[in-house]
């Protein structure tokens, strides 16, 4: 369902993303890991059609997002970090309009049982304008979700989201997956990640510190149960980077004892 | 080895805020195109060339009727001022609402270690920059000249300066003081809605002072020879003796003859006094109108359903680009900031309806020339309006445009019904300009259906040119809509507009120019039917589709192209 081959972004001189290739089949949900500037939502941002990537291709439902942008674009649903909507429209207007775009049938009944889901009901005539963040957030999940799309992209999920909703969306992206639907979602939030994705990749600085299933990281870290942090995604996590740090701290010792030499 | 910790009495010397805001200044202009740089130094070169010229050979012209001639330049100068300070008040209460209040450095800044009084002077300057930076360029080379015109002293030239200086910054401590305290005063909420009531009062005032000059009486009176000396010496006394632009216009005057500007003491007095009382006013009123716009998020709650009306139900019906168009039609209206543009754009259409009108031509050849030569100022008022309604049509999208990026609409759908949009509006005043003036002017078969064509065709290409323009270079972080046609595509756009106006004119001025001047030989449409005629309709149609086509699809390659 969504296939990124060869990917490499750079801006200028510097290279955001680094020969990135993962694939996520239906029934999955995916996450991106990683640290501030590990290069997630730039990954993020070519599979949505808005960063071109410098080099590699980037297929959603078997469309090229490059190629066939209309197509692609109709196959997924994106939820943004910063969820930017229209001011000066309502809830309902903003989510008719999204409906008209993707061409929605019965739109404005299921705009109705998702303001109900979120308990924007009374809120949905009102101006966006006046929305608290989280608010917004909401309405750009139910923007996402309303065409039912095969593919679910998700950039940090959860921020603004009050506990009872951070809950709800966890339990929407499993469920959207369970019904043979794919889900990719970034996040720094190691917890949530752990509790939602079947697969992971980790990046650091726009390169590939790992990839697979919990077990398969485990297997690749040796870090096991039991301890505080048992062999949680945080202990996995944390093992990778110091990988990562070792191998350069390595490969920079050997090439000073070639240069001495 | 021991570290010693630095001496505490070392103190870091206070941070400049100016520094700062220049130094993110000289990033943007490190970042931005070269191209738009080049363009606007071209543009700006031009204008101060045709701009010294202009001023040098009008004093010199009025030289010729002496002192009376002279004063009456004095007078004109007066007028300018009055006019373009009385356009900065209007741009800079909306201005001041959005540097004093809605500026995103507001929270960093003043959770800083920093006096309020700094940072406000500091937002005070940015309105300054924001609203009166233009008009300061536009008269900064007219007022140079008249120094040099009239061999003034050295001293002269920085008091003039100072003079444009204060001319302007006085409406803006007045534009900044009337924002704090409509923040205070205007209902909840409701603050833009109430500054763009004000600016409308504004706008009409202005519209009724240029009115009020009546120049139609100007030019009556010009054609008799024995009222000319009369009137140039009642034009000549000053007009508004207490009014502050007439303060600077007397005291740039006498500096330019070499005389010390006693009239700029008050000026200045009132500006520092204006900009001062702003600054202090804003620092004490920020934290009571924030907390009033903190209270504007109690909603009348209503869990009714609202559904789509008739107009989104019939706009939806053309597909995505119609429910673009609907969604478009509904933000505008619901924008102060937007919804403005059109009636400056009414007022400015009026104004030049009335003028035309007004204007009395006897000869009618003369009539027909004028008629005709007018069309080129009507595709100028065109692209007046595209400036504000097209050019930002995609910019306007701001930070919401990753929906419309993210979502099964390609980039030409976006620019086509930004396109569609717009057009019913420029054309509606396009052709209802062109045909009232038309009349009005009671201008032949042939000039009438000609004023009709070239109204079609400035309307499709400048709304082509400003929606194409707009997506090529989109602006989504301005704060308004009249900031995004300030820019170098913005002017670029007004440029291009104007040239293709002109070639309307050059491409038709055969078949004109023979139905005006011999009536006899081209009676009726003849003059349509010649060679000359038929080659340039032709040469219309195929200007209006070309340039229309080619910048309809640069804006929407570019949008595609955009990240």
């Amino acid at each position: 369902m969504i296939e990124v081959s060869g990917y490499i972004k750079r801006y200028g001189r510097h290279e955001a993303v680094s020969n990135l290739s993962f694939t996520v089949q239906p029934g999955a949900v995916f996450g991106l890991l990683g640290s501030n500037g590990a290069g997630k939502t730039t990954t993020i941002r070519a599979l949505v059609g808005l960063t071109r990537p410098t080099s590699g291709t980037v297929r959603v439902a078997g469309f090229d997002v490059w190629r066939d942008p209309v197509k692609a674009k109709a196959a997924f649903g994106y939820i943004p970090d910063r969820p930017y909507l229209y001011g000066k429209l309502t809830a309902r207007e903003l989510l008719r309009f999204v409906g008209q775009l993707y061409q929605v049938p019965n739109a404005d009944s299921e705009i109705d049982r998702w303001l109900e889901f979120f308990r924007l009901t009374d809120f949905g005539n009102e101006l966006i304008e006046t929305y608290s963040h989280g608010m917004r957030q909401k309405v750009a999940i139910i923007a996402a979700l309303l065409p039912d799309p095969p593919v679910l992209i998700v950039d940090e999920p959860m921020v603004g989201l009050d506990p009872h909703a951070a809950r709800q969306v966890r339990d929407l992206f499993r469920s959207h997956a369970d019904q043979g639907r794919t889900v990719l979602l970034t996040t720094h939030s190691l917890p949530v990640a752990e509790a939602v994705c079947d697969r992971l990749v980790v990046l650091d600085r726009g390169k590939v510190l790992g990839e697979g299933s919990m077990d398969d990281l485990r297997a690749r870290t040796g870090t096991e149960a039991g301890g505080v942090h048992g062999d949680s995604l945080e202990r996995i996590f944390f093992r990778l980077l110091e990988d990562e740090l070792e191998q350069g701290r390595r490969a920079r010792e050997a090439e000073q004892a070639g240069v001495n030499a | 080895m021991t570290v010693t910790p630095a001496s505490r009495t070392a103190r870091a010397a206070q941070p400049s805020l100016s520094a700062l805001k220049l130094r993110a200044l000289a990033h943007t202009i490190r970042r931005a195109p070269k191209w738009g740089y080049a363009l606007v130094g071209t543009l700006a070169l031009l204008l101060v060339v045709g701009e010294v010229i202009g001023t040098w050979k009008a004093l010199t012209f009025l030289g010729r009727f002496g002192d009376i001639g002279l004063n009456v330049f004095a007078r004109v100068l007066e007028i300018g001022l009055i006019t373009l300070s009385s356009g900065v008040t209007f741009s800079a209460t909306t201005a001041a609402i959005s540097t004093l209040y809605l500026s995103d450095d507001l929270n960093f800044l003043l959770t800083q270690p920093i006096r309020t009084t700094r940072v406000f002077a500091l937002k005070v300057t940015e309105t300054f920059l924001n609203a009166a930076l233009v008009p300061v360029f536009l008269t900064l080379p007219l007022l140079l000249t008249v120094a040099a015109y009239f061999h003034a002293p050295l001293w002269a030239y920085p008091v003039m300066i100072l003079a444009t200086l204060l001319v302007f910054a006085a409406p803006v401590g007045l534009g900044a003081l009337l924002a704090v305290l409509l923040m205070r005063v205007a209902p909840v909420g409701r603050v833009r809605e109430v500054s763009t009531g004000l600016g409308v009062v504004i706008s009409a005032a202005l519209v009724y002072a240029i009115r009020a000059l009546r120049p139609e009486v100007l030019v009556q009176k010009l054609q008799d020879p024995t009222k000319v000396e009369g009137l140039l010496r009642d034009f000549a006394g000053p007009s508004g003796p207490l009014l502050p632009p007439s303060w600077a216009a007397q005291g740039i005057w006498q500096a330019a003859h070499g005389q010390l500007a006693a009239p700029l003491l008050p000026l200045l007095l009132l500006t520092v006094t204006l900009l001062l009382g702003a600054t202090l006013l804003a620092a004490k009123a920020y934290q009571d109108g924030w907390a009033r716009a903190l209270d504007s998020s109690t909603p009348k709650l209503d869990p009714r359903p609202r559904r789509a009306g008739l107009t989104e139900r019939l706009l939806t019906r053309l597909g995505r680009g119609g429910a673009l168009a609907s969604k478009d039609l509904r933000v505008t209206m619901r924008d102060p900031t937007q919804w403005s543009q059109l009636l400056v754009v009414v007022a400015l259409a009026g104004v030049y309806l009335v003028s035309v009108k007004a204007v009395p031509i006897p000869v009618p050849q003369f009539r027909g020339i004028l008629g005709y030569i007018q069309l080129a100022f009507q595709g100028f008022i065109i692209a007046g309006i595209a400036v504000r309604l097209a050019f930002p049509a995609v910019s306007t999208e701001a930070r919401g445009y990753w929906l419309l990026r993210t979502a099964p609409i390609q980039p030409c759908q976006i620019v086509l019904s930004k396109f569609l949009g717009v057009l019913p509006v420029t054309l509606t005043v396009g052709l209802v300009m062109g045909l009232a003036s038309a009349a009005a002017m009671n201008l032949g078969p042939t000039l009438f259906l000609l004023s009709a064509l070239v109204s079609i065709s400035n309307a499709l290409v400048i709304t082509a040119l400003g929606v194409g323009l707009g997506a090529a270079a989109p602006k989504f972080d301005a704060d308004n809509p009249a900031e995004i046609g300030v820019s170098p595509g913005g002017l670029a756009f007004m440029g291009l507009s104007l040239a293709y106006s002109v070639l309307c004119l050059l491409l038709l001025a055969r078949p004109a120019a023979g139905s005006v001047l011999r009536p006899d030989l081209f009676p009726g449409y003849s003059a349509l039917t010649t060679l000359e005629g038929i080659l340039g309709l032709l040469g219309l149609l195929i200007a209006t589709v070309l340039v229309t086509w080619l910048s309809l699809r640069t804006g929407w390659q570019r949008l595609d192209r955009l990240e």
